[in-house]
């Protein structure tokens, strides 16, 4: 405690023994000490040390988390809705052509087969007489 | 002597047969004598068969079945007496169609003939159900053919016409010689041709396959007449070409003596005896007709309702459709019981009405319209708001669906199937049945979901027609929620049957 | 009671095939009086209920009970005597679908108020549709339970059909033959089954269709082909012909397209009974049937009906986000919507049951508002399209608002009916542990619900107003009439569900107790 202000009380001294009573020349003595001088008349330079570490750190994490935020989270939101667009409009396709298509096979089918068992009826009574001829001879043969 | 008194005192086992000669020499002579006026001659006819049709209800009630007399060759019982019942409804229903229908007026100077063949007909179809001899079954089902041959052919004025009554009569000669061939192979066989001779021949062991030959050709003539596949190919080609009245005649009445021919054809040559649940045990050594009927009856039904899919004449799209309903009634007699015989006459029931109210309507629109193309049927339902619904009412019992009859036949049906555990038949029958549908509905769209081309067209009907479509339009419906009298017709008529 | 708010609508149709074709005003009161009236008979019957019964498969705890002799045939060949009841009662789980069925009848006769087309023809099929849904609800008997299933196929085939859109054909004739192939194999279990139940009448034993029995242990035959006395049965096969016929009615996942065909082309007021009323038969047919005449199969099942639940849940959200077509959109939120009645049933505890029945009331009046909804845009605009809308909130502020409340509802937000039920069933989901995957798997679902819903709504109402839209007028009297009961309803059963869970609470207790002990009673049966 007396030892920090017997250092203030001389730094006080100094002051005054430049810039009051004017014993030295401040020029000169800034000449002689360019560093230390300079140091002393930017603060130490912590304002520019702050500014580069912490402010412009944090800014600079901020825009990293900025980034990551926006791009790979919500990204990660948008690209599971994107995703879940997509499964929605792939699952809708296959609602529509594979299992509707089903259904929808299942009556051109019976429509195919109709289709068919009308072609033995071709108005030719010929035909008719063949085709009871030849069914009776599989029947003997089925039931034999 | 004694053959000849036994057969004067079995007179009155047939009085509808003889009655119903009677009537067609009736109308013969009437037609010979009324040379200008015939407007009453069809009353002549349904007069007689109204008559007939009390002695038939009179045989209906005999109480056990009668085989001794008659030289063996007739079999007088309640089921022949219900199918009887079936064709001679049936008649009277047609003559009164007929009353009614443009294209049979048209012909106004051969009526007489035309009820002739009728009453012709009717004769054959009674003798065919209550035939015990081959002999019997062949003559009654020629008669029966040549009859229709004539009717399908009967209005001459168009050429289809004329071609189907030809198609009809060249492959009913083909079926009937097949039959014959059969026929004369069992008596070659066994030397007889009663069918109970024949079956206790076989049962003390015959030869076997040469009788199995013969039992299915002798299928082909049965076969022909309830048009199961594979011998229905003559069914849609006749049936668009005939007049609407004979086609729905043919539908009913002659696949209705097809049938009584069927089952009796079966109980009397195979089935050596009925158990007491009901169960035809059929003799040693002979067809395996459950198996032959099952795929009979798959064929015909699929064969039926999937062709019927694509016709556009809704005279050939019934055509199949009763091709189908042959399908679903063999399916009765698959089962080979009384209860799958007492489901194939309530079918009967069912279907002698909803088909014939079918007929009846497109032969009602067909008066007014002149066409029996689907197509044309566009939008009637708002033209005939009545036919309409009454068509609908139709095709729904056709498709078996409730509360119609239609389904309480099918119900029926499925019942005998499984209580007889042929559950794959029954899944194939009613898948078919769903199919059915498609077919079916399609009229009812054209009348309903489209709208008429024609804006004003307005079909009138008039009373006689009021009254006769609601004769089986009610009964559809009614006998749908309240189907006990035709369960227990069905169950009186088996009731005695060959016990 | 059951006959009449069954066959009202039936008189009244009959009453309207008297009329004449010009007297459109008539005939449509008459309607509304008619459904009025069943709505008033529902009440009374809520008013009279009996909290403490349960029904289920005792018919003496089952109320308002009809029970008179239908069909009596003696001495059939094989069958004996064939006796069918005209067998009618209600226990909790159908009187909220009763209540359900009056309600949204009602509201269908307003949103038809303006059919412009065969007045007299579509009232007629409409009140015919009515019977056989209330029907469905109320028959005790198997026979009596199909006939109504399939009266309403006809009527519903034709109002597609007739007054639909432009594919009606198509969408009309798909429904009817969809859902009779399902019937149809219906029709075959309904046969086994009663080859399989006897009871004792009058001294004799008689085969019958009487569900209740068919529920009973004691009645099988000892060889019936769906007995479990029978080693050799198909009751495994029965129930999946019997469930699938059912699953096409709810529609269960693959069965479901014939849904968004039939809901775009039908009329306004036959989508809101279709989704209200129809879709409920079948998880209801499920309940009564399925579950207590086959309560062993449905144990052994229990998991693929939880997986189909699950299914339907996230493919019907996922289809539904898809859809351009705002109905289409609705009808496939019903097929998601659905799949949680699925899952709450598949839990087989009380908590889930009580969901999936409230859900299916629920569902019920939410999608019929939803349609009403649609109708209403549709009405005006005469498109569906989502895309082609947008800030309809600024031009129809109160209709808006009573959306916003039916989206809400839909999704399950807190306060409001669809809430309860959903959290009913995943509770109840999760506490069955054999089927907790696939009800973790199943909340995605609740969360999709939310995504289509809120972006429908974003890009239906919220935004810029399409100039195009800027003459759309808000509600007038008969769409306020048709939204604020639902709404009320929606809003009451959100805050106060014991309403309609006391009302069927017995009921699914005994349910599952009964599910939890008859399977060791049916399957001991095989091995005597």
């Amino acid at each position: 405690m007396i030892l920090s202000i017997i250092v203030a009380l001389l730094g006080i001294f100094f002051a005054f023994f430049i810039y009051q009573w004017k014993k030295l020349d401040p020029d000169k003595m800034a000449e002689k000490v360019k560093v230390l001088y300079k140091i002393s008349l930017n603060k130490w330079y912590i304002d520019e040390i702050y500014q580069a570490t912490f402010i412009n750190g944090a800014i600079g994490l901020s825009k990293i988390l900025f980034w990551f935020d926006s791009t790979i989270v919500d990204g990660i939101v948008n690209g599971t809705a994107t995703v879940t667009r997509w499964c929605s409009v792939a699952s809708s396709k296959f609602d529509t052509y594979v299992v509707d298509g089903m259904v929808n096979a299942m009556a051109y089918l019976s429509g195919f087969i109709g289709l068919i068992l009308r072609r033995f009826q071709t108005g030719k009574v010929q035909t008719y007489v063949v085709l009871v001829v030849f069914s009776l001879i599989i029947l003997l043969f089925f039931f034999k | 002597m004694e053959n000849l008194k036994t057969l004067v005192d079995s007179l009155y086992l047939l009085k509808p047969e003889i009655a119903i000669s009677c009537v067609l020499v009736l109308v013969i002579i009437m037609d010979l004598i009324m040379d200008k006026n015939k407007t009453f001659l069809p009353y002549v006819a349904l007069t007689g068969f109204i008559i007939t049709a009390f002695l038939v209800v009179e045989q209906y009630f005999f109480k056990t079945s009668i085989t001794q007399n008659l030289q063996k060759l007739l079999v007088i019982d309640a089921v022949g007496a219900f199918f009887k019942l079936i064709v001679i409804l049936a008649s009277c229903l047609i003559v009164y169609f007929s009353l009614i229908s443009k294209e049979v007026k048209e012909a106004f100077d051969r009526h007489g003939e035309y009820y002739a063949l009728i009453c012709g007909m009717v004769i054959g179809m009674f003798f065919m159900i209550s035939s015990a001899d081959l002999i019997m079954i062949y003559l009654s089902l020629e008669l029966v053919s040549l009859s229709s041959y004539v009717l399908a052919g009967f209005t001459k004025n168009s050429l289809r016409n004329s071609e189907a009554s030809l198609k009809y009569f060249v492959f009913g000669a083909m079926s009937s010689g097949i039959m014959l061939f059969g026929i004369s192979i069992i008596f070659g066989l066994t030397g007889t041709t009663n069918l109970l001779a024949v079956k206790s021949v076989m049962a003390a062991g015959g030869n076997s396959l040469t009788f199995l030959f013969a039992s299915i050709l002798i299928f082909a003539g049965i076969g022909y007449k309830i048009s199961a596949a594979p011998f229905h190919f003559w069914t849609p080609d006749v049936y668009e070409g005939a007049p609407i009245t004979i086609t729905a005649y043919l539908s009913i009445a002659s696949k209705a003596a097809g049938f009584a021919l069927l089952i009796r054809f079966i109980t009397l040559g195979y089935v050596q005896q009925i158990d007491a649940s009901g169960a035809w045990q059929l003799v040693a050594g002979s067809i395996d007709w459950k198996k032959f009927f099952t795929v009979i009856s798959i064929l015909t039904m699929t064969l039926g309702n999937f062709a019927a899919l694509w016709q556009d004449n809704i005279k050939r799209m019934l055509a199949y459709s009763s091709i189908a309903h042959a399908g679903y009634l063999l399916l009765g007699v698959v089962v080979l019981t009384n209860q799958g015989l007492s489901a194939v006459i309530l079918y009967f029931i069912v279907y002698a009405i909803m088909n014939l109210g079918a007929f009846l309507v497109v032969m009602l629109i067909a008066n007014k319209i002149g066409s029996e193309e689907i197509d044309d049927y566009k939008g009637l339902g708002y033209a005939t708001p009545f036919l309409g619904v009454c068509m609908a009412i139709f095709l729904i019992s056709l498709t078996g669906l409730p509360p119609t009859a239609g389904f309480i036949g099918k119900l029926y049906l499925f019942t005998a199937l499984i209580e007889a555990k042929m559950i794959p038949l029954a899944v194939i029958a009613i898948i078919n049945s769903v199919v059915s549908l498609y077919y079916y509905i399609r009229v009812l769209k054209h009348m309903f979901l489209t709208r008429p081309q024609n804006e004003d067209l307005v079909i009138n009907t008039s009373f006689a027609e009021y009254v006769i479509v609601l004769v089986l339009a009610v009964p559809v419906i009614l006998f749908g929620i309240y189907f006990t009298p035709i369960v227990n017709l069905a169950k009186n008529s088996v009731a005695l049957f060959l016990q | 009671m059951l006959s009449l708010i069954t066959f009202l609508p039936i008189v009244g149709m009959i009453l309207i095939l008297f009329l004449p074709k010009t007297q459109a005003k008539i005939i449509k009161s008459l309607t509304l009086a008619i459904t009025g009236a069943q709505v008033i008979i529902a009440a009374f019957m809520l008013g009279s209920y009996n909290y403490t019964m349960a029904g289920i498969n005792d018919p003496k705890s089952f109320q308002f009970i009809e029970k008179f002799q239908w069909i009596n045939i003696a001495n059939f060949p094989l069958l004996g005597n064939i006796k069918i009841d005209y067998f009618l009662g209600i226990d909790g789980l159908s009187i909220p679908l009763v209540l359900l069925t009056a309600i949204i009848t009602f509201v269908a006769t307003l949103a038809s108020w303006k059919i412009d087309k065969s007045i007299k023809g579509y009232f007629a099929l409409f009140l015919l549709l009515d019977t056989g849904m209330m029907g469905v609800f109320v028959a005790l008997d198997f026979f009596l339970f199909y006939i109504f299933w399939e009266l309403m196929l006809l009527p519903m085939y034709f109002l597609i059909g007739i007054w639909g859109g432009p594919r009606k054909e198509y969408a009309a004739i798909k429904f009817f033959l969809y859902t009779l192939f399902g019937s149809v194999f219906m029709m075959l279990v309904m046969i086994g089954l009663y080859f399989s139940t006897q009871i004792v009448d009058n001294g004799t034993k008689i085969y019958t269709f009487n569900m209740l029995a068919m529920m009973d242990p004691k009645n099988f035959v000892a060889n019936g082909i769906l007995s479990p006395l029978n080693p050799n049965n198909l009751r495994l096969i029965a129930y999946i012909a019997l469930f699938i016929g059912f699953a096409i009615k709810i529609p269960m996942f693959p069965f479901h397209t014939w849904l968004p065909d039939a809901h775009v082309e039908a009329p306004t007021a036959i989508s809101v009974i279709l989704a209200g009323v129809l879709l409920k038969m079948g998880t209801y047919g499920i309940l009564r049937i399925c579950y207590p005449v086959f309560p062993e199969i449905t144990h052994q099942l229990i998991w693929f009906i939880a997986l189909f639940g699950m299914i339907n849940i996230i493919y019907g959200a996922l289809c539904a986000m898809a859809q351009k077509d705002f109905k289409k959109l609705i009808a496939y939120s019903s097929v998601s919507h659905m799949g949680f009645v699925m899952l709450g049933m598949a839990s087989l505890n009380t908590i889930g049951i009580s969901g999936a029945v409230l859900q299916m009331f629920n569902h019920g009046t939410i999608t019929a508002m939803l349609f009403i909804i649609v109708g209403v845009i549709y009405d005006r605009a005469h498109t569906r399209g989502i895309y082609e809308f947008g800030g309809l909130a600024t031009q129809m502020p109160i209709y808006t608002g009573f959306t916003t409340l039916a989206f809400f509802a839909a999704i399950g937000l807190p306060g409001l009916s669809g809430f309860i039920s959903e959290a009913f069933v995943f509770l109840g989901a999760f506490q069955s542990t054999n089927i907790r995957v696939i009800t973790a798997v199943s909340t995605l679902g609740m969360l999709l619900g939310a995504a289509y819903m809120l972006w429908t709504l974003q890009r239906v109402y919220l935004g810029q107003l399409n100039v195009k839209w800027s003459s759309l007028k808000d509600l007038d009297f008969r769409e306020y009439a048709m939204l604020v009961p639902l709404s009320i309803i929606i809003i009451f059963l959100g805050i106060y569900p014991s309403a309609m869970l006391n009302l069927m609470n017995s009921s699914v207790n005994a349910m599952v107790k009964f599910m939890a002990e008859a399977p060791k009673v049916f399957g001991s049966l095989g091995s005597l």
